[in-house]
């Protein structure tokens, strides 16, 4: 490649705030696996109770339901909308799960799961298409879904006999719990998608400049809508674990879930505003999230609740930081 | 100028005009459906106990409209009310007055983060009053441990909680005197005008001199006060202090309320009346359906239904 | 000819009563950068908006290599070969400069996955090409403007483009940069590609175009090899006497003497706005003479606070604004009228009433509330006195004509009684007997001992209403002029100089 004078100084010129916009970037980006470290090292210091193989197995066990929400919510954030169904799908699908079973292990979790991209497809259509706000129409979703997950099931039903069911939540295989497989392989998949299909770079365009992805000829509607279908998917397949976990459909379960999803992308990383953001940063807000639960739950003299001001105070301080820091690179 | 009289009824044509009005039309027309078919709806306690009810969607519809005049929106409305009734709670042993002061001092506090956010820093409101929403959702539940607190009864709880001018509780009375008082800040004040300015467009308010952060702060930090007082309103009316419960999904009803009622999404139009209006038609919705002893569930699924519905075809009316 | 790519045969376009371009003809060559002059509403941009595909022409054609064709979407434009660069970057800023260059159809393995390092290496290819030391891999947004704007280009060469469609490429480039552009443009040319050249800077126009299309009033006003248009003459083409337009008399008028109403020194903003200095005095009216991009509305920004300023000093009435704000401004005497009424005038869906007296509510309030009493009374007095034609005060701003939304929008700084005003290109888009309505209005107020500074994409109205002239180019008061005497060609021609004193920092 011909470097010719000029084009070199042009990039001299540039060359000091290009580094510090990439320090910040691997900040935004990689931090929250900073952290996520920096807090397994300071827990394991602390507590005793911590550090231990089955603790570390609870917590992704624990963590592996939002985290299959979370990977959901994590497209639709760099796509620049987010999803408040996915709460209410988790419930959908436990109940959904819980009626399909008789029909087969494979029911239980199709059911659900189509269900769950149903919603998803309803909610991306309505924004897609109609141009309707995503706040909006997911905010209704959640609503609505909740409604149908207590029509069905005013009480949580049990699941009789669980079998090879049972086995897909709870099983272990190479002595690892299926479903920490499951969400490490749901990260990993979706870590591939976003990064190396025609779909994720364009749910990345359209997160980062939507006009100009139209004007690059990225059939915008086409991937919102698809992404909300992922997302409600997901949601849904994540709700029929659970049932398979406890075994039993809980309409109300869930509840919540859509807001840790939200916090635990952006505590990762993924911007709000659009178009930035990695799985695995992701992932590191859903573990991270997962391990205060962890601690808060078992320090014994603290509540329970201060779970949800920890998720809370993360998601302020993360948006707060994210902010700054987007500024300064500029 | 002709011109300029066929361009205004252009603007104005029959069918913005319907959409402009349908709240009171639906209103109404509700209304004679369930006294037609709606058994003991004319039951005197059926129209006190939506009163009850209606009152704080009624003040947090109000902040709501606001925010959403300035082209924002405040998602925290609902998490907000938890915290005041939870701040509350903790209050009481200083008496029942300090405590309510304290719970809409709580209100305030969110509020002037919330408004701090998009003010100083800019943060889309969107994003900031969903962080308060997690936030002080939190904050709440650990302030009491997630459980229910109950208020003592009697005197000021008792004049909030079940306190009627014969139909007409207390708490609605003051919730409507709020409303009026809103409504005529918005008309004739430099704030109400600044707020519409701002909303309708920012950077020729900007341009025009306008106090912009100021007027937001002020916005943000109202819709918070109202939430605060709604927050203690429901409190006393359920006679506990639940920050599991209280405000839960109230942002939607507000947001719905005040869109239905005429104030878009996008901003520069505020409508007082027609939000009342939108929280009293919601309101007799979710009564309709319990009174025919329809599952509560569905009521939940028609009314998201009838909100998406609502708002897309205001959608078209800008 | 045989080597014409682009062409518009009789091109119109019309929207409402604005008639935005008529029987617009024009050709673009292959090898050719053709450059489109034209100020603030001669039809430029409606003209490219219809080449790119986002306005259909009323009547006419465009004729691409020989044949006829409909580009009824920017994509159908991308499609057929057009490739247009605007200022503001048409990508996405957080990813790679390969992702840019190759999204929508990255090559791919097995069918699903993308080949990252297949795609990196076409890129570097693809930018080598073009000189461009660019690294495929960084965040396109971490670039220059200028090398944004080079990989746009080259986004559209690699599609295949015949046609390049520069907008304003270069009016926020550094130096370095706008040589990088050059030199791109000069590989463009020799690949065959014509390029349609759009810039307000002549220096710039003069050093790249073959041919140049001056537009005025949506006409085709010259067209000429540039060796055939003389600076001179390319001003004139673009400023000179509109047919339509009605100037009185300017009336004789000696200013007061004393302190300035409003004045600026050393001002600076940015490479927009460079060393301003001037002076306004009470019941003068000081005309800023400039092209489009000259800075002339950064000036007026910078002074007024809409902007802040990176130095220089503002006093109005011979007290010092230290760090002006818009509402400071105004508080201290100064109105600003935006060239821009839609993005920063008007506020849709508000009446007339609310827009007039949007700055004015302090003075028509008290304790904050405001006094309808009062406000009726400024309304009548403005609408009366400016004679603005509406259905009543409660009328939709948006119900009026844009002549009578821009009455509104003076009225809007003059209910704030200020000592001196800006009016940035005030007649712009409005009808001739609205625009001798507001020069009858200036004038008045001028009287009256008001100071005005204004700009006008017209020589000849700049000449109508300014009773001494400050010219400036490209950031920089180049001279100073009293219109008593002067002829229009005699500013044209200051214009014209080449301005080599003009240092770029």
């Amino acid at each position: 490649m011909s470097v010719s004078g000029t084009s070199a100084a042009v990039r001299a010129e540039g060359a000091a705030p290009e580094r510090r916009a990439r320090l910040i970037a691997l900040i935004q980006s990689r931090g929250a696996i900073g952290v996520l470290l920096l807090a397994t090292i300071v827990a394991s210091l602390r507590f005793p109770f911590f550090p231990t193989v089955a603790n570390f197995e609870n917590i992704g066990t624990a963590a592996s339901f939002l985290g299959l929400v979370a990977i959901g919510q994590t497209f639709v954030i760099i796509l620049g909308g987010f999803d408040l169904s996915v709460g209410s799908l988790i419930g959908l699908g436990s109940v959904l799960a819980a009626y399909a079973l008789p029909y087969g292990w494979w029911a239980a979790l199709l059911v659900p799961a189509l269900a769950g991209g149903a919603v998803g497809l309803v909610d991306g259509l309505l924004i897609a298409r109609a141009g309707m706000a995503p706040f909006i129409v997911t905010l209704a979703a959640l609503l609505g879904v909740r409604g149908i997950a207590l029509v069905l099931a005013k009480n949580s039903l049990v699941i009789a006999t669980p079998g090879v069911f049972g086995l897909i939540a709870n099983g272990q295989i190479l002595g690892i719990d299926n479903l920490i497989w499951i969400v490490f392989i749901g990260f990993a998949i979706a870590a591939i998608v976003l990064n190396r299909t025609r779909y994720g770079v364009a749910v990345f365009a359209i997160g980062g400049n939507e006009e100009a992805a139209r004007m690059l000829g990225v059939p915008v509607a086409r991937i919102k809508v698809l992404t909300y279908v992922v997302s409600g998917t997901l949601a849904g397949l994540s709700g029929a674990l659970l049932a398979a976990h406890l075994s039993s459909g809980i309409s109300t379960a869930g509840q919540g879930e859509e807001l840790k999803s939200i916090a635990a992308a952006v505590i990762g990383g993924v911007l709000l505003t659009g178009g930035v953001g990695t799985m695995a940063g992701a992932l590191s807000g859903v573990l991270l999230l997962g391990l205060i639960e962890n601690v808060i739950d078992q320090i014994g003299n603290l509540s329970s609740y201060y779970q949800n001001l920890a998720s809370g105070v993360f998601l302020l301080i993360a948006v707060l930081i994210q902010t700054v820091l987007t500024r300064r690179r500029r | 100028m002709s011109t300029g009289l066929m361009a205004r009824t252009g603007h104005d044509s029959p069918m913005a005009l319907l959409r402009a009005q349908s709240v009171y039309v639906a209103f109404a027309a509700l209304i004679v459906i369930d006294l037609i078919f709606t058994p003991g709806f004319r039951n005197v306690f059926v129209i006190r106990n939506l009163l009850f009810e209606a009152a704080p969607v009624i003040l947090v519809t109000l902040g709501q409209s606001l925010a959403i005049g300035t082209r924002g929106i405040d998602l925290s409305v609902g998490s907000t009310m938890g915290l005041a009734a939870a701040v509350m709670a903790l209050a009481l042993p200083g008496g029942s007055w300090l405590a309510v002061a304290a719970g809409v001092g709580a209100g305030l506090v969110v509020g002037m983060i919330n408004g701090g956010l998009i003010a100083a820093l800019d943060i889309n409101p969107l994003i900031s009053s969903l962080a308060l929403l997690v936030a002080a959702r939190g904050t709440a539940e650990a302030l009491l441990d997630g459980s229910r607190v109950s208020l003592p009864t009697g005197g000021l709880f008792d004049a909030l909680g079940i306190g009627a001018v014969w139909i007409v509780p207390t708490v609605a009375i003051i919730a409507l005197a709020i409303a009026g008082l809103v409504a005529f800040l918005v008309r004739t004040t430099m704030f109400g005008r600044y707020v519409l300015f701002i909303g309708a467009n920012k950077a020729a308010a900007m341009i025009a001199g306008i106090k912009v952060r100021r007027t937001l702060l002020l916005v943000y930090a109202a819709s918070g006060v109202l939430a605060g007082l709604a927050g203690v309103f429901a409190a006393a009316r359920l006679g506990a202090s639940d920050p599991n419960y209280i405000g839960v999904n109230y942002e939607l009803d507000a947001i719905a309320a005040a869109v239905i009622g005429g104030t878009p999404l996008s901003g520069g139009r505020i409508s007082i009346l027609g939000g009342v209006f939108g929280v009293l038609l919601l309101q007799v919705l979710g009564a309709s359906f319990i009174m025919n002893d329809i599952n509560f569930s569905y009521a939940q699924i028609l009314k998201a239904v009838f909100i998406v519905g609502a708002l897309y075809l205001q959608r078209a009316g800008g | 000819m045989s080597d014409i790519i682009l062409e518009t045969r009789a091109v119109s376009k019309r929207f409402g009563a604005v008639q935005a371009l008529s029987d617009v003809s024009f050709a673009l060559r292959a090898g050719e950068v053709h450059g489109l002059a034209g100020e603030n509403g001669a039809g430029k941009s409606t003209l490219i908006k219809i080449l790119t595909g986002f306005y259909q022409p009323d009547e006419g054609e465009i004729i691409l290599s020989g044949t006829a064709v409909r580009l009824d979407s920017p994509r159908a434009a991308q499609r057929q070969g057009i490739s247009a660069v605007y200022q503001e970057i048409n990508l996405i800023p957080e990813r790679s400069v390969a992702e840019n260059l190759f999204l929508g159809n990255e090559p791919r393995r097995f069918g699903v996955l993308i080949d990252r390092a297949r795609m990196e290496r076409s890129a570097a290819e693809l930018l080598a090409r073009y000189d461009l030391a660019i690294d495929p891999r960084a965040r396109l947004g971490a670039l220059g403007l200028g090398l944004q704007q080079m990989v746009s280009i080259a986004r559209g060469v690699r599609l295949g483009a015949r046609v390049a469609i520069l907008d304003e490429p270069s009016s926020a480039l550094t130096g370095t940069e706008v040589e990088t552009l050059y030199r791109v443009v000069d590989r463009l040319k020799a690949d065959g590609i014509a390029i349609l050249f759009v810039s307000h800077r002549l220096s710039e126009s003069y050093r790249l175009c073959d041919r140049l299309t001056v537009l005025r009033d949506g006409r085709v006003v010259a067209s000429e090899a540039v060796a055939d248009l003389p600076r001179a003459a390319l001003i004139g083409a673009m400023l000179g006497r509109n047919a339509e337009a009605i100037h009185g008399n300017r009336p004789a008028r000696t200013p007061r003497e004393g302190v300035a109403a409003f004045e600026a020194s050393g001002l600076r903003w940015r490479n927009r706005v460079r060393d301003v200095s001037f002076a306004v005095r009470p019941g003068e009216v000081v005309g800023l003479a400039g092209l489009l991009g000259s800075g002339r509305t950064e000036t007026m920004k910078a002074s007024f606070g809409a902007e802040t300023k990176e130095g220089g000093a503002i006093r109005v009435g011979g007290s010092s604004v230290p760090s002006p704000t818009p509402g400071r401004s105004i508080a201290a005497g100064l109105a600003f009228l935006s060239e821009d009424r839609r993005a920063e005038g008007i506020f849709p869906k508000l009446s007339v009433a609310e827009n007039l007296t949007a700055t004015a509510l302090p003075r028509i309030a008290r304790f904050g509330f405001v006094s309808r009493r009062k406000q009726a009374a400024m309304v009548a007095e403005f609408t009366k006195v400016l004679g603005i034609k509406t259905a009543g005060p409660n009328a939709p701003i948006t119900s009026l004509s844009g002549g009578n939304q821009q009455k509104v929008l003076l009225a809007r700084c003059l209910a704030t009684a200020p000592r001196a005003i800006m009016l940035d290109d005030p007649t712009r888009g409005i009808d001739v007997g609205a625009k001798a309505e507001v020069h009858e209005a200036i004038n008045r107020l001028v009287e009256q001992g008001l100071g005005v500074l204004v700009t006008s994409s017209e020589m000849e109205e700049l000449m109508a209403l300014a009773d001494r002239l400050i010219v400036l180019t490209e950031g920089a008061v180049t001279g100073a002029t009293s219109t008593d005497g002067l002829e229009v060609q005699d500013v044209l021609d200051m214009l014209a100089q080449p301005h080599e004193a003009v240092a770029h920092p």
